[in-house]
């Protein structure tokens, strides 16, 4: 779960999240709907913990995985090679890395690519392949920041099941623009103005 | 002492402003070139700089007495040692060049005339690189103790080293070296706001979109510009490759090499040595200071870099004398070895931090978000991206340490003499055949490296298609 209470983020004398409070129970989706600068990413990465709060509290249970916006794949890597930095630790012995692997390139359908290094790909192959690099380790929370910004719309229907299929017992928060994919992926929005958080009916 | 310190400001500043007048043309004309010319041109000024400056001094001095010039004066020596330093301006400006936001080329070509154009957007939007490659010059010839002493022309940095060792006077000698360091405090301070105003990938990260170089507005016809660039080569090059080729008819090459042996053992181990050391220390600063956000660690090593050579050496015998019997290095190649460390590990220390603090940061979060190991961080994100340019950064140590005199000058151990000063000497007593011979062995010895790298920088480049700056861009 993703709890987070009375949070207080300031970018230099601009404050980019004010007084934030939102809980995102085991097994929840819930999707950050908001304009450019309206705080989304900066709170996606409050809850990542790649950025402390000023004030408040950020509680969260499970490991992690993120979606960023600007993919942040490793430019030298292949796809496979992606995937096999990101499965590490007692857990992931040889055999069942390998077995992970192969499941997670044939849920994306990145199979022709997974030799191919980010570089070579276009930004709907290279948008599928840092979701499945997010998925890969199996993390109980996810976040997706503007997941489906690189694909066309008929790629994003074709993703859309087998994201939600994914979701399954996660915790994901996703933060997007796009009504359309709120609607889909998420069970219920929220609105970003401004660093302020506000209910939708 | 005022006469010699103004001396040695007019040698450099003359210089700077000869060298920039030459890279500056050397520059339009290089822009106006087809692209597939540019490789060729860059390596024909790289080949200009990379001279032995024993060599090209030299060379022209045979050409000055020939021809009746006013070779033992300070314009003259200046002009010279311009013709090895201008491919700095050059390929300064060049890179920047490179990294320039397209669209603000394509505004100026709607509304503007070539001229105005060159006048009113390209040199306003190079000059900080344009400033900031003079400094260089104006600090390499500063410290400069070849040139001028072949030219007779008497600077703060040879009075320095007289001071020295003829009357190993170290309070005197640093005494001396005060005004050419208060000098170098006052360029780097300028330089530190240059290189944040600079146009180069490395400073600016906000890049559009990149420049395609034949957007560049002629200011003359293409034919003209090749004749330019190709004068400008011939002149640089010419008369030190002419001496090298009959200096080598005239002696035996191979038995001059073969003599010289122990000294090009020294001159490698310091040169790798050196590398390889201030690569090693510059890297591990670098990612310190980086994360630690400490500005004071790039001012305390560019220091020793601008500090003229014979001043750190000079700090370093004080600094044995002191320690006593404690400096167990005191005599061995070490000295020699820490003295370059110490004088060139800004280079490696700069390229790191400069390569480190553009790669997007997302692409550590994303690491860390998935817990991957800082060491595994390291040796499969960031090295990969920092290799060939810390590589280069090596290469650079090595040549810098391979030409060195001013350093090693005074610190080298017994049967430690690196070539360069053989050479330094033999030239003092007129042996330029040899002199050319083994400069032409130091040569080899430096563009041999070279060559290995710029292969294996082509192989990588095979296997990372992306370079740093357009991480950036994913």
């Amino acid at each position: 779960m993703i709890d987070l209470r009375r949070i207080h983020k300031n970018h230099g004398d601009t404050a980019t999240l004010i007084d934030v409070s939102l809980t995102v129970r085991r097994g929840e989706s819930v999707a950050l709907l908001g304009h450019s600068g309206s705080g989304k990413t900066s709170l996606l990465r409050l809850v990542a913990g790649l950025d402390p709060p000023d004030s408040g509290l950020v509680r969260t249970e499970g490991k992690i995985g993120m979606v960023f916006q600007s993919l942040a794949l490793w430019p030298h890597v292949t796809v496979r090679g992606q995937l096999e930095l990101v499965l590490h630790g007692p857990r992931w012995n040889p055999e069942a890395r390998k077995k992970r692997i192969t499941e997670v390139i044939q849920i994306f359908g990145i199979e022709n690519w997974a030799d191919r290094k980010p570089g070579t790909l276009s930004g709907g192959e290279q948008q599928r392949v840092a979701l499945a690099r997010a998925f890969a380790p199996g993390p109980e929370i996810l976040l997706l920041d503007e997941p489906l910004a690189h694909l066309d719309a008929d790629d994003r229907k074709q993703l859309h099941p087998q994201l939600l299929s994914q979701f399954k017992d996660r915790t994901v928060l996703i933060a997007t623009h796009d009504e359309e994919d709120a609607k889909v992926l998420a069970q219920r929005s929220v609105q970003m103005r401004e660093g302020r958080l506000y209910t939708r009916s | 002492m005022p006469c010699l310190v103004l001396n040695s400001i007019l040698f450099a500043g003359l210089t700077s402003i000869f060298a920039a007048i030459l890279g500056m043309i050397a520059f339009m004309a290089l822009i106006s070139f087809p692209l597939r010319l540019h490789k060729v041109a860059i390596v024909g000024a790289i080949a200009c700089f990379l001279m032995p400056p024993f060599l090209h001094a030299g060379a022209w001095w045979d050409i000055g007495m020939k021809l009746s010039l006013p070779i033992a004066t300070l314009p003259f020596g200046a002009m010279v040692l311009s013709l090895q330093l201008w491919p700095i301006i050059t390929l300064l400006l060049f890179a920047s060049s490179t990294r320039l936001d397209s669209s603000l080329l394509e505004a100026a070509k709607l509304s503007l005339s070539n001229r105005r154009t060159w006048g009113h957007v390209i040199f306003p939007l190079l000059s900080p690189a344009l400033a900031l490659a003079c400094l260089v010059v104006f600090i390499l010839t500063l410290n400069n103790f070849i040139v001028p002493t072949t030219f007779q022309t008497y600077v703060q940095i040879a009075e320095i080293y007289v001071m020295f060792s003829s009357l190993y006077d170290t309070c005197a000698a640093l005494l001396q070296s005060v005004p050419l360091w208060i000098i170098s405090l006052f360029i780097l301070s300028t330089a530190a706001g240059l290189t944040r105003r600079i146009t180069t990938g490395w400073a600016n990260r906000h890049v559009a979109r990149r420049l395609d170089l034949s957007m560049f507005p002629q200011l003359c016809n293409r034919p003209l510009c090749l004749l330019i660039f190709a004068l400008l080569l011939m002149i640089s090059l010419l008369p030190s490759s002419w001496r090298l080729i009959s200096s080598v008819s005239s002696v035996d090459m191979l038995t001059t090499w073969r003599l010289a042996i122990p000294q090009f053992v020294a001159s490698f181990i310091y040169a790798a040595g050196s590398a390889l050391l201030s690569c090693f220390i510059g890297l591990i600063l670098g990612r310190t200071a980086l994360c630690r956000q400490c500005v004071p660690a790039e001012w305390i090593l560019i220091t020793p870099f601008i500090l003229s050579g014979l001043f750190l050496s000079i700090l370093l015998i004080a600094l044995n004398q002191w320690a006593g019997a404690w400096a167990w290095w005191q005599g061995t190649w070490l000295l020699g070895v820490a003295a370059l460390t110490i004088r060139f590990v800004w280079i490696p220390f700069k390229t790191a931090t400069a390569t480190l603090s553009q790669i997007h940061p997302d692409l550590l979060d994303a690491a860390r978000l998935f817990a991957i190991p800082s060491g595994s961080i390291f040796r499969h994100i960031q090295w990969p991206l920092l290799k060939p340019f810390m590589l280069a950064a090596a290469w650079i140590v090595y040549l810098l340490a391979l030409w060195d005199v001013e350093t090693l000058l005074l610190v080298y151990p017994p049967g430690g003499e690196p070539v360069s000063l053989k050479i330094f000497q033999l030239l003092h007593y007129g042996y330029d055949a040899q002199v050319a011979v083994l400069s032409l062995g130091l040569l080899v010895m430096g563009l041999l490296p070279g060559g290995f790298l710029a292969l294996y920088l082509r192989n990588s480049r095979k296997s990372i298609p992306l370079n740093t700056t357009t991480i950036h861009e994913i």
